[in-house]
C-alpha cells in the first residue's frame, strides 16, 4: 500500500488529465499539453493527442451506427453523429462491452427531444424514439442468453395444448410501422418516414436467428396472453370475452394462425 | 511467479492461426477450413448467448482457441472489475483457451470506458502499480497472463523507461507472458520515433509466446494501426528478426477493418512461412496512405455484432 499511494495519485492525475482531452467536446486546455506530452521531430503534442481524440470519436460512432442502422438512416447521417456526440458526452460509455453503447440512447432522445417544451408534441420525434427503442431490442435479443435447446413444433396437428412459444419472442405495440420500416431500411429499400399508424409485430429468435413479424391487433393480443398463460385454450378465451368475439369464428380464424405460424417456427413443444 | 515463467515458456507453437471475426462463421462452420487455431476477442463472446457464442462452441470443439481482451485496463487506476475477470475466466474454461492476452494500456478511469488501448506512462511508479494488477489477475485467472505491446500515438513527459524494458521487468516482476504485435512495434516507433529493430533486440525472447501482424495505414507523419489490409513489407522484417530471436512463437493475423473473405485472411497469414527463415518479397508492399479523417486505430467491427446483417427470416404482412 505503501508503494500504490503516491503512484496512485500521480497515474490519476496524468489518466483524468488524458481522459477529459480525449473524450470531451469542449476546447482544450492547451497550455497544459506539453508538459504531460512529448513533441516528436513530426507533429506537436497537440497532435499526438488529437490522433486518440479523433479514434475515440470516430470508433464510437461507428459502433452507433452499426447498433442503429435504421435510426441513422431516417434521421440522416449527419444529424445521427450530431445526437451521437452529444450522446456520448453526456453518457460515456461504462461497460467493459461496446455492445451495451447505446443502451441509453432512447432515454437520451426522450430527455432532448426538441418539441420538450412544447405543448403540442411533434409526432416525427417519437417515431425516432420508437425506432431508437426497437432497434436496440434488437441487438440485445440477438445475443441474449436463452433456452435454444428446445424441438420446434413442425406438424400442424399437434394438440393446443402441447404448444408453446419460442423462448424469445418480444411483442411490440408501436404508434408507427417501425418494424417494417426497420426492415426496410435494412434491407437498404430507402423507406420513407412514415406517418403515424398503430402497428404490431414479433420479433422471435430462432435457433439463433432473428425474424421479425408483423401481426394483426387480434393476433399481438393473442400472443400477448398466451405468452403470459402458456396456455392457447386461455388466450383464445380471454380474447373471446375481451373482444367480444364469436367463438366459433376464432377457432377457425385460430387453425389459420395456428398453421401458418408453425410453419413459421413460432412454437416448441412443451 | 515461478510456476508461471514455467507456464509461459511450456506454452505451445501452435502455428498459425487467423482472427476469428462474425463475418466468417458462416464460412468457417460449413467448410472448416484447415487453420491452425482461432484467436477470440473475449468481450464479444463473455456474455454472449446468441449465435456467436454458438459458434464459438462449436469452433472450440475443432480448434485451439486463444482469447484476447480489450478492456482488462490493467494499467488504470480504477478498481479491477472482478465480474468482468469472473467471466474471462469462465469463458477460458469453457472454450479450453490456451492462454488469455490483452493489453498494456488503460481503457478509461472513474468507470468511463473509452474503449481504446490507451497508452501508459512508462515509468517505476506505473511498472508496480501494474505488476501488482497483474498478479491479482494471475492469482484470480490461476493462470499467466500474456501482454500486448498496443499500437501508441504519443509519449508521455513522465515515461522513463524504454517500451521494451518495461515490458522486460513486468515479466520479471509477474511471470506473465508477452504478446509481441510486430505492427505495433512498427507503428509505435514511427509515431514515437525509437528505432524498432532496438525494440525486437531487446525484448525478453523467451517469454514471447504469440505474435500479431496486421495492415496499417500512413499518414505522412504518423501512422495508425487500422487492420484493414495485408502487412507491409518492413513489418515482415520485423517479423523475420522476432522469429528468429524467439525461435519462433504462435503467430496471428489481425484484419479488422474492410475485412475480405476468410480465403484471403488465411493466406495472408500463411505468407509468415517464407519469412520464418529468410526474407523473400514476391512483390513490394509498402505503406499504404489512405486521405481519410475517419482511420480508426483498433477498429470496433470487431467489438461489435453487426445485428441487422444476422436475420435470416423476415416476413411482411400475415
Amino acid at each position: 500500500m505503501e508503494i500504490d499511494k503516491p503512484v496512485q495519485i500521480e497515474l490519476d492525475t496524468i489518466y483524468g488529465w488524458m481522459q477529459s482531452h480525449v473524450i470531451s467536446r469542449h476546447p482544450w486546455d492547451i497550455q497544459s499539453l506539453e508538459k504531460v506530452v512529448k513533441p516528436s521531430s513530426k507533429l506537436s503534442a497537440q497532435q499526438h493527442l488529437s490522433i486518440y481524440r479523433r479514434s475515440y470519436f470516430s470508433r464510437l460512432r461507428e459502433c452507433m451506427l452499426v447498433q442503429f442502422p435504421a435510426l441513422s438512416y431516417a434521421l440522416g447521417r449527419d444529424l445521427f453523429i450530431q445526437f451521437t456526440d452529444i450522446y456520448l458526452a453526456q453518457y460515456p460509455s461504462q461497460s467493459y462491452t461496446l455492445a451495451d453503447l447505446g443502451q441509453h440512447f432512447e432515454h437520451f432522445l426522450e430527455e432532448n427531444r426538441p418539441d420538450k417544451y412544447q405543448e403540442q408534441k411533434e409526432w416525427w420525434v417519437d417515431f425516432m424514439i420508437q425506432l431508437a427503442n426497437f432497434e436496440f431490442q434488437v441487438n440485445i435479443k440477438f445475443d441474449e442468453i436463452a433456452d435454444e435447446n428446445y424441438h420446434l413444433v413442425k406438424d400442424i396437428s399437434i394438440k393446443d395444448d402441447h404448444l408453446n412459444v419460442l423462448p424469445i419472442c418480444e411483442l411490440y405495440a408501436h404508434d408507427f410501422p417501425i418494424s417494417i420500416f426497420y426492415k426496410e431500411a435494412i434491407n437498404d429499400k430507402s423507406p420513407e418516414q412514415p406517418l403515424p399508424q398503430k402497428s404490431y409485430s414479433a420479433l422471435i429468435r430462432r435457433n439463433y436467428r432473428l425474424g421479425i413479424f408483423e401481426l394483426q391487433p387480434l393476433q399481438y393480443h393473442f400472443l400477448k396472453v398466451l405468452k403470459e398463460t402458456n396456455s392457447v385454450k386461455e388466450s383464445l378465451s380471454r380474447l373471446c370475452s375481451e373482444f367480444d368475439l364469436d367463438q366459433n369464428e376464432l377457432m377457425a380464424t385460430w387453425s389459420i394462425w395456428k398453421e401458418a405460424w408453425i410453419e413459421e417456427g413460432f412454437f416448441i413443444k412443451k | 511467479m515461478k510456476n508461471n515463467k514455467e507456464h509461459i515458456q511450456n506454452l505451445p507453437n501452435l502455428g498459425l492461426g487467423v482472427g476469428l471475426r462474425g463475418e466468417h462463421f458462416n464460412h468457417i462452420l460449413e467448410h472448416r477450413p484447415k487453420v491452425d487455431w482461432f484467436e477470440i476477442i473475449s468481450e464479444n463472446f463473455m456474455d454472449s448467448g446468441g449465435r456467436p457464442r454458438y459458434v464459438l462452441d462449436q469452433i472450440a470443439e475443432q480448434y485451439p482457441v486463444v482469447m484476447h481482451g480489450v478492456s482488462m485496463s490493467i494499467g488504470s487506476t480504477d478498481p479491477l472489475n472482478f465480474d468482468y475477470l469472473k467471466k474471462l475466466k469462465q469463458l477460458a474454461i469453457d472454450t479450453k483457451a490456451k492462454w488469455i492476452s490483452d493489453h498494456l494500456c488503460w481503457t478509461g478511469i472513474n468507470h468511463i470506458n473509452s474503449h481504446d488501448l490507451l497508452p501508459v506512462p512508462l515509468n517505476e511508479e506505473s511498472l508496480a502499480h501494474i505488476s501488482k494488477r497483474i498478479n491479482t489477475v494471475q492469482d484470480f485467472l490461476e493462470q499467466p497472463l500474456v501482454i500486448e505491446n498496443p499500437s501508441t500515438y504519443l509519449t508521455f513527459q513522465d515515461s522513463t523507461i524504454a517500451e521494451w524494458d518495461f515490458l522486460t521487468y513486468l515479466t520479471e516482476e509477474t511471470g506473465c507472458g508477452l504478446l509481441l504485435d510486430v505492427n505495433n512495434v512498427y507503428v509505435s516507433a514511427f509515431n514515437n520515433e525509437f528505432d524498432p529493430v532496438e525494440y525486437i533486440e531487446n525484448i525478453p525472447h523467451d517469454r514471447v509466446v504469440q505474435m500479431h501482424l496486421a495492415g496499417h495505414q500512413n499518414q505522412g507523419d504518423y501512422i495508425i494501426d487500422t487492420h484493414d489490409g495485408p502487412v507491409i513489407d518492413e513489418v515482415w522484417k520485423l517479423f523475420h528478426l522476432a522469429w528468429k530471436r524467439t525461435g519462433g512463437t504462435s503467430a496471428l493475423l489481425e484484419w479488422d477493418g474492410n475485412i475480405p473473405e476468410f480465403e484471403v485472411c488465411h493466406e495472408e497469414i500463411l505468407k509468415a512461412k517464407q519469412f520464418m527463415d529468410t526474407l523473400v518479397f514476391e512483390e513490394v508492399k509498402n505503406d499504404r496512405k489512405q486521405e481519410n479523417s475517419r482511420l480508426v486505430s483498433n477498429p470496433i467491427d470487431f467489438m461489435v455484432n453487426p445485428v441487422s446483417k444476422e436475420f435470416e427470416i423476415t416476413y411482411g404482412d400475415r
